[in-house]
């Protein structure tokens, strides 16, 4: 057996491609970086890095779970607009579509957007690459990214991973940045455990204001950043459903959404809801407002805020809808919404 | 002064859910549920829910 060094191997008539071998031993094929650790599939841990899911809204100025799935806004005393946008067509960076714009009017310490990833165990000690395409204008102490974790309900003290700084500019440049991630060892380590990512302001408390501009966030076991991990839109979704799930009315009809149920008494309408995609635990339950959904096929408001019947499962739901009029009890009962823009959801965040 | 959590029992009398009135939300009986645990950290502050209807 015997070991060729070098470190690349090209053709003889061109430099270009090929597959060069860094002194650390890493390999890029024709400029492309292969992964240094970890599986060749679903190496993003990121869910919705690409920016391409906003059930909640396309713009929102409040803070936590606001617009962007799986994208909470830690305003931490600041102000901000946090926006999914669009590429123009053709200016599409890296097939990339969409991108998020955290508009920071005043900012301050640990102002950013984060990432839970569902169970602390799903990035393991060790090396980590977290890569993204960004431009902006930098935030007091330049752009911060860093990491948390968090070992769940009654669990281990959490940690936080040292931050780091890149420089933010007005031109879309593609960033990565490796973590050394601590073991795991001797943590208790309970339900809703979560390993965290925050990028924005980091512990600089300046309140000068920042805008920005990121997409093809991903985070990734090894030394190297790999190219994007591009998955389908329904892939995505249905990822951002085990966390929550909005359905809302496109017109002013009725019938565009509902739910199936029947008169359980001469009042109480109970009605099931199956989730298409199983959910992380039992959600909550909202809806836009009362005034927004009728009980069909009697045409009428219900007496009070649709509710939870009970403590759901990851499943399915029952949701509760008081009918202003006695009915037959076992009559069949569909509780729709119908106004523009009415909507019920389900959330089941970390 | 209304208070932002409500009680709410379905119509057999049995415990349903809470309400965050603030937004329309039945929040489950769930410790996995982070709206249960922020409700959870409102109750520990010597807080009471408005009571079931």
């Amino acid at each position: 057996m015997s070991t060729i060094k070098v470190n690349a191997i090209k053709n003889l008539s061109t430099d270009d491609g090929g597959i060069a071998i860094d002194n650390s031993g890493h390999v890029q094929v024709e400029g492309v970086q292969l992964p240094t650790a970890g599986a060749l599939f679903a190496r993003n841990k990121i869910i919705n890095g690409s920016m391409e899911v906003a059930q909640r809204g396309t713009s929102s100025t409040d803070n936590g779970y606001v617009s962007l799935d799986r994208w909470f806004v830690n305003q931490s005393g600041g102000s901000t607009t946090f926006s999914q946008e669009t590429f123009a067509a053709g200016s599409e960076i890296d097939s990339l579509k969409n991108y998020a714009k955290l508009d920071v009017t005043t900012s301050s310490d640990f102002t950013t957007i984060q990432q839970r990833i569902e169970d602390v165990r799903t990035v393991p000690a060790g090396t980590i690459t977290v890569s993204f395409w960004a431009k902006g204008t930098a935030p007091s102490g330049n752009l911060a990214v860093y990491c948390n974790q968090n070992f769940g309900t009654s669990g281990s003290t959490g940690v936080t991973i040292t931050q780091q700084t890149v420089t933010l500019t007005s031109s879309w440049q593609r960033l990565d940045l490796q973590f050394t991630v601590p073991s795991l060892s001797g943590k208790t380590i309970n339900a809703n455990s979560y390993f965290e990512v925050a990028i924005g302001q980091g512990s600089n408390t300046g309140t000068t204001a920042y805008e920005l501009n990121i997409t093809g966030v991903q985070l990734e076991v090894g030394e190297k950043a790999t190219p994007f991990e591009h998955r389908s839109i329904g892939d995505e979704l249905a990822r951002c459903q085990r966390y929550y799930q909005r359905y809302t009315t496109t017109t002013n009809e009725g019938f565009t959404i509902g739910i199936n149920g029947v008169y359980n008494t001469t009042t109480a309408c109970a009605h099931a809801f199956y989730f298409p995609v199983e959910m992380r635990t039992a959600p909550s339950f909202s809806v836009s407002d009362k005034s927004h959904f009728d009980l069909e096929p009697f045409d009428q408001e219900p007496a009070s805020t649709p509710t939870l019947w009970g403590t759901p499962n990851t499943k399915i739901a029952i949701i509760e809808a008081e009918s202003p009029t006695a009915r037959t009890q076992g009559f069949a009962s569909m509780l729709t919404a119908d106004v523009a823009n009415g909507y019920f959801d389900f959330s089941a965040e970390l | 002064m209304a208070k932002p959590y409500k009680l709410v029992v379905n119509h057999r009398g049995e415990p349903a859910c809470i309400f965050r009135v603030s937004d329309n939300t039945s929040i489950p009986y769930n410790d996995d549920n982070t709206d249960y645990q922020e409700y959870l950290e409102w109750v520990a502050e010597d807080n009471t829910p408005d009571p079931a209807e």
